[in-house]
């Protein structure tokens, strides 16, 4: 092969590769030969040793240097992004800690009107079955009525009494699952936070 | 030598050797080879990007009724020689103290 072979072969790789400045490589490699020969070096000596591929690789190589300077890299892009949701988010967790704000007490409101009602019931049911009793001593009720009313006041007490329990206990899970979640939500933003902070160092 | 490591010399390397003189390729990976090797497929992205960041200027002239294209350092490239320079002093000190454990555990066996 001699120079004007091996610089239409070099041509044609470049084009390939989407070379941007095919003339100037082309112009280099023409000088170098040329150099070359000056020195003494036969021509077909010259070109034998330089080899296309390397040429284009080392190309490759640099353009991607070039790139990975020019246009930092994606995880920087991503910093970015994060950083402006993060401004965006600001609001938005405003927003969010009022949301949260507003279910938990809606859940400390409902729980409590809960065991309040089933609390009272249970009163009543107390008191009514005192008042059975009371209303069978003295004869107000006929005794088989009496102790009709007193069984079903009791069974009444009873469910009444364990319902409010319920309500208390499950009040009491909910709670705590909520305030949980709301901890572990937070140790993550306040994680993620500290890491960020960590990385810009 | 590791091609990172080399990588990182060679931009100065050449802007040393522009440092004294304009120069071609030819001439560059000749004066530059003597030391550190350096094929001409290395040199011209290398060259190519030290002209982009405006460390050398070119100009072409004529030689054997073809022309040459040379290569001239700007006062830019001086002051990034410069900076380069420091860079090799502390690379000193770091292979001072490589040296050092190295000898340290030769004598230790």
């Amino acid at each position: 092969m001699d120079k004007k072979e091996f610089l239409k072969a070099l041509e044609k790789e470049l084009t390939h590769s989407q070379c941007e400045d095919i003339t100037s490589v082309l112009e280099y490699y023409d000088e170098f030969i040329e150099d070359k020969k000056e020195s003494g070096v036969n021509e077909n000596d010259i070109i034998q040793e330089l080899s296309v591929t390397d040429i284009i690789r080392n190309l490759k190589v640099e353009r991607k240097i070039e790139e990975a300077v020019k246009k930092p890299s994606i995880s920087n892009g991503m910093k970015a992004l994060i950083a402006f949701l993060g401004v965006l988010s600001f609001p938005m967790l405003i927003a969010f800690g009022a949301v949260l704000f507003a279910l938990f007490i809606t859940i400390v409101a409902v729980g409590f009107s809960l065991m309040i009602a089933f609390g009272s019931l249970f009163v009543a049911a107390v008191l009514s079955v005192g008042a059975v009793i009371v209303a069978v001593i003295t004869g107000q009720i006929p005794i088989p009525t009496g102790l009709l009313m007193l069984g079903v006041m009791l069974v009444l007490t009873g469910l009444f009494g364990i319902t409010a329990r319920w309500t208390v206990v499950g009040s009491q899970k909910v709670m705590k699952w909520f305030s949980g979640l709301i901890k572990k939500k937070f140790n993550k933003i306040e994680a993620r936070t500290e890491r960020e902070e960590s990385n810009d160092e | 030598m590791d091609t990172q490591l080399k990588k990182g010399l060679l931009d100065t390397c050449i802007l040393k050797c522009l440092e004294k003189e304009d120069s071609y390729g030819y001439k560059l990976i000749n004066d530059v080879s003597a030391h550190v090797e350096v094929s001409e497929s290395t040199l011209y992205p290398i060259l190519k990007r030290l002209e982009e960041a405006k460390y050398l200027s070119t100009y072409k002239e004529e030689h054997n009724n073809r022309l040459r294209k040379y290569f001239k350092i700007t006062d830019e490239g001086r002051k990034k020689l410069k900076e380069q320079i420091k860079e090799v002093q502390k690379l000193r000190e770091v292979i001072k103290f490589i040296e050092k454990e190295y000898e340290g555990e030769k004598e230790n066996g």
